[in-house]
């Protein structure tokens, strides 16, 4: 009987194991050797999470600091190489210092295939013009599966999620299965109803809007339902 | 009920039905053929691990069938292990890769579980070079190489 190996074992349960690791020892991972490096560098990539606070409390594991190391680590030239491995985005600012912005414009250009995005924070400031354009060139040819965008009332100085963005989004949800907002956006019941004819796949729809006071609460079950 | 299973190097194991069955492979085998005590073939399991896969099924026989749904996202994952299935898998790495090999043939997804996570415990807070020393791999990178790859992926860092 030859010896196994871990190299040795189908890629299907390599890939199992892998996935199971942190970012960190990802990096590891694929310092190991070139086939390490050639197999395991697309998982690496696979999910991209940046939350830029100083709240331990939001923190998804205490032993890592996520605050503003992304842009200051990653190179353009790295992401021109590896951004379209990213499926998923997870962008969480909590200060209104342009992080958020300058992660958006930077990064966001090389993800061209993501089907998961969430986004918030009382950092999120982004116009409508751009959050139009990131739902545009973003969803890959899966288009967008997952859309979570928690906008902060605090900082609702100017509209993020106008009727541009609403647009953008209408475009690309044909393989929409989740879809939650909430914030001060121009989403209203009429755009509910289109997205869910337009999104055969939604099982989960949460939208907490509110433009001047009117506020629009839907769920699934209650699609356009008025609270 | 009980069924007899064969290994790859011809040995006879009786086992309970409710043992066996949770090889959903074996199950599918035993629904196809109905009522039978015709001796089941593995030919891709040995006598040692099969041992070890008998051994987990025993031990598990009561457990629901039903698996917790796991998250998208397989990092969030708990590698969290039970005390008796840890102390079941503190084997030489060949048998480990061996159980984990039965698993995916037998499907037995828990044991599969199990067995990934065991794996990917090992792999977790280690540098590239104790990791190339667990698994007996050769650096085939330059210095350079290394030096550069590492450099690329300080984003994803300890920080």
């Amino acid at each position: 009987m030859s010896t196994l190996s871990f190299d040795t074992l189908p890629y299907e349960i390599q890939e199992m194991i892998i996935s199971r690791l942190s970012q960190h020892d990802l990096a590891a991972c694929i310092c190991v050797s070139q086939s390490w490096m050639a197999k395991f560098n697309r998982i690496l990539w696979r999910h991209i999470n940046e939350h830029e606070n100083n709240h331990s409390m939001w923190l998804l594991d205490n032993s890592v600091d996520w605050s503003n190391t992304f842009l200051e680590r990653a190179s353009t030239d790295v992401l021109k190489r590896n951004g379209h491995l990213v499926q998923t985005l997870g962008l969480y600012c909590d200060d209104g210092d342009g992080y958020f912005e300058e992660f958006m414009d930077r990064c966001t250009p090389f993800f061209s295939q993501l089907t998961s995005a969430e986004l918030g924070g009382m950092g999120m400031e982004y116009s409508d013009e751009r959050m139009a354009a990131f739902f545009e060139r973003c969803s890959g040819t899966v288009g967008w599966k997952r859309l979570v965008v928690r906008m902060h009332y605090i900082a609702h100085g100017r509209v993020q999620f106008g009727q541009k963005s609403v647009e953008a989004l209408l475009r690309h949800v044909s393989a929409l299965e989740v879809l939650h907002v909430a914030g001060d956006t121009f989403l209203c019941e009429e755009d509910v109803r289109r997205v869910v004819e337009l999104a055969p796949k939604l099982r989960e729809l949460r939208v907490m809007s509110g433009v001047d006071g009117a506020m629009i609460v839907v769920d699934r079950a209650s699609v356009g339902g008025r609270d | 009920m009980t069924v007899i299973l064969v290994s790859s190097d011809n040995q006879d194991f009786k086992v309970d039905k409710e043992v066996a069955e949770r090889s959903i492979l074996i199950k599918n085998m035993l629904e196809d053929v109905g009522e039978s005590d015709s001796p089941i073939p593995l030919p891709n399991v040995t006598s040692a691990v099969l041992t070890k896969v008998i051994e987990y099924c025993e031990h598990h026989r009561n457990d629901p069938v039903q698996v917790p749904e796991e998250t998208d996202d397989p990092r969030k994952r708990s590698n969290d292990i039970e005390e008796w299935d840890m102390k079941f898998m503190q084997v030489d790495q060949e048998m480990l890769f061996e159980i984990i090999l039965a698993a995916n043939y037998l499907d037995i997804k828990p044991l599969l579980d199990v067995g990934c996570k065991t794996v990917a415990n090992i792999i977790k807070g280690k540098t590239p070079e104790e990791i190339r020393k667990a698994f007996n791999i050769v650096n085939d990178f330059t210095p350079e190489e290394e030096a550069q790859i590492k450099k690329e992926n300080e984003w994803a860092e300890d920080r």
